[in-house]
């Protein structure tokens, strides 16, 4: 459904290029997330994927239609949630979703149970509402429409556990509906509990796709342990577990710690060798 | 043109003007009291405006666009002195707003969210032209309004309604022309404040205009670059050849500013 291709983007004349030669897909009733740090280059792809920004080179498609020259069309069917959640705050949230409802001949009742479903007071304006509230005027926003696809730029910053939880469940929701779903998160746990693949980007490169449903992370261990002589050993095991056992009773330990490797893992390794190489 | 929906650019418009209405009654008060302060007060002003008429030189009255006119004890006349110094604050406003619309969508980020809904970026550049068009309209409909009921009250027999209409047809023209400028540079590019940019170009204008005026042997035709002289009060009574070409040219660069900014708008980067 989505499908990025060469992507290069330059803010600048030169070739100074914030992302280079992005590449991926989204496929149907798939969820992706977006990671990397600040300045990877997340956002400027997600900006590209609407048409905020132009590609310095390289083509988008969405359902088979030009980010560019059918960006209209394409946002009958696609919901955008930037990072920032900037909107007008001299209107109330209410009146934002009649003025959203205008162009997507969508009820304004489904705005009112959304926002009952985030216990969202739609009768204050905008510039009264705090960081998480002004997220959900955002969330409700982009749910309000019959999205097929979802490019979300960070929806739960901001958000507490409990509304980052109802927001998960949407967007299950959409997914079992067929929707494909994009989002960038610095939650790496939520990447990693509700993705079905996670693309990691550094310095405008992709770097690394995980897919969460392979075994390639899941049967990775991480095995820290103190010897009796105060000797400390840490390192990734993905072998048999029997084995692993037998070879660490042969020791005698002070302490000793096994858990599964997770996504977080993976996405600092990039930055710890960055600082190496430094 | 083919992405272009009438109904989404009304929706727009109408969203535009909720949330600039603030700014467009402060402005349209404003200039509606001080008009009303100056012309309720045509009266008692006539013969200060006169001595002060009479005691001016030739050129000062050319700077202040009333040369031609025939007395400041005429209602027509000193509406038309008052005017030209207000148009100068009308069309602050028109370059600082029409402005303001476009580049802060952009600075705010507001941008992100209204384009996400279904329009496209010819609607949003011809909604906040609109919704520039009739704030202007409306600032300068508050000085009509306000010189209309001081006019009734006491112009008397001077206060010519032909000649009144004709000196704001004509000379309100300048507003609307730099609120084009301005809206063109926000379309082309939101990098840089296009709202002091454009306030900028009010006052170059200006000041060419006041130039051309004082060097009237050397270089009159600094006056043709400024549509404060264009279209003074005197030459919209005149209403000669001169000024039927200027308007001509004027309006030509008017569409093509507004051309050229829509274009660019529709093909370039948003600076978020």
């Amino acid at each position: 459904m989505i499908s990025v291709k060469g992507l290069y983007h330059s803010y600048t004349k030169n070739e100074n290029f914030a992302v280079r030669d992005v590449n991926f897909e989204v496929g149907q009733g798939e969820i992706v997330g977006f990671v990397g740090k600040n300045g990877a280059g997340k956002s400027t792809t997600i900006r590209a994927m609407v048409n905020m920004l132009f590609p310095t080179k390289g083509s988008i498609n969405i359902n088979g239609l030009n980010a560019i020259s059918d960006a209209k069309k394409i946002k009958g069917f696609l919901g955008y949630m930037s990072s920032d959640c900037a909107l007008y705050d001299n209107v109330t949230s209410m009146e934002l979703f009649r003025f959203c409802v205008g162009f997507s001949n969508v009820d304004l009742l489904k705005a009112v149970e959304l926002a009952k479903y985030f216990e969202l007071d739609t009768n204050k304006k905008i510039s009264a509402l705090s960081l998480g509230n002004r997220k959900k005027v955002s969330i409700i926003q982009v749910l309000l429409k019959d999205s097929k696809v979802l490019i979300l730029d960070e929806p739960t910053s901001g958000l507490d556990p409990l509304m980052q939880s109802k927001f998960f469940e949407l967007i299950l929701k959409k997914k079992k509906e067929g929707a494909a779903v994009f989002l960038s998160s610095h939650n790496l746990s939520e990447i990693e509990r509700y993705c079905d693949k996670v693309i990691i980007i550094k310095d405008g490169v992709i770097v690394d796709r995980i897919d969460m449903k392979s075994t390639k992370i899941k049967k990775k261990q991480i095995v820290s342990y103190t010897t009796a002589e105060g000797i400390e050993e840490s390192y990734e095991y993905d072998g048999d577990i029997n084995e692993l056992v037998t070879k660490l009773s042969n020791i005698k330990l002070q302490t000793l710690e096994i858990k599964s490797k997770n996504i977080e893992d993976d996405f600092i390794k990039y930055y710890e060798e960055e600082g190496d190489n430094a | 043109m083919r992405d272009l929906d009438t109904k989404n650019v009304i929706r727009l418009t109408s969203f535009n003007i909720k949330t600039n209405k603030k700014q467009i009654i402060g402005w349209s008060v404003a200039i509606f009291s001080i008009m009303f302060l100056y012309m309720i007060l045509f009266p008692y002003m006539k013969d200060l405006a006169q001595a002060k008429f009479d005691s001016m030189p030739e050129e000062m009255l050319e700077l202040f666009g009333v040369k031609n006119l025939s007395s400041m004890g005429n209602f027509i006349s000193y509406f038309g002195m008052i005017y030209n110094i207000i148009l100068v604050a009308m069309s602050i406003f028109a370059a600082t707003f029409a402005s303001n619309l476009l580049f802060k969508e952009e600075k705010n980020k507001t941008i992100e969210f209204l384009y996400s809904l279904k329009v496209s970026r010819g609607e949003i550049y011809l909604s906040k032209l609109i919704t520039a068009f009739l704030g202007v309209l409306a600032v300068t409909l508050s000085a009509v309004l306000s010189t209309l009921i001081c006019g009734l009250i006491n112009g008397g027999e001077t206060f010519v309604m032909f000649d009144f209409v004709q000196i704001v047809k004509i000379s309100s023209f300048t507003a609307f022309f730099f609120m084009a400028v301005a809206t063109s540079m926000a379309g082309i590019s939101s990098k840089v404040s296009t709202a002091a940019l454009g306030s900028g170009v009010v006052l170059v204008c200006y000041m060419l205009g006041f130039l051309g005026s004082l060097l009237q042997d050397k270089a009159l035709w600094l006056k043709y670059l400024s549509p404060f002289e264009i279209f003074s009060p005197t030459n919209a009574l005149v209403f000669d050849t001169k000024v039927v070409v200027s308007l001509g040219i004027y309006m030509l660069l008017f569409i093509a500013l507004l051309t050229v900014g829509g274009i660019v708008y529709k093909k370039r980067d948003f600076n978020i």
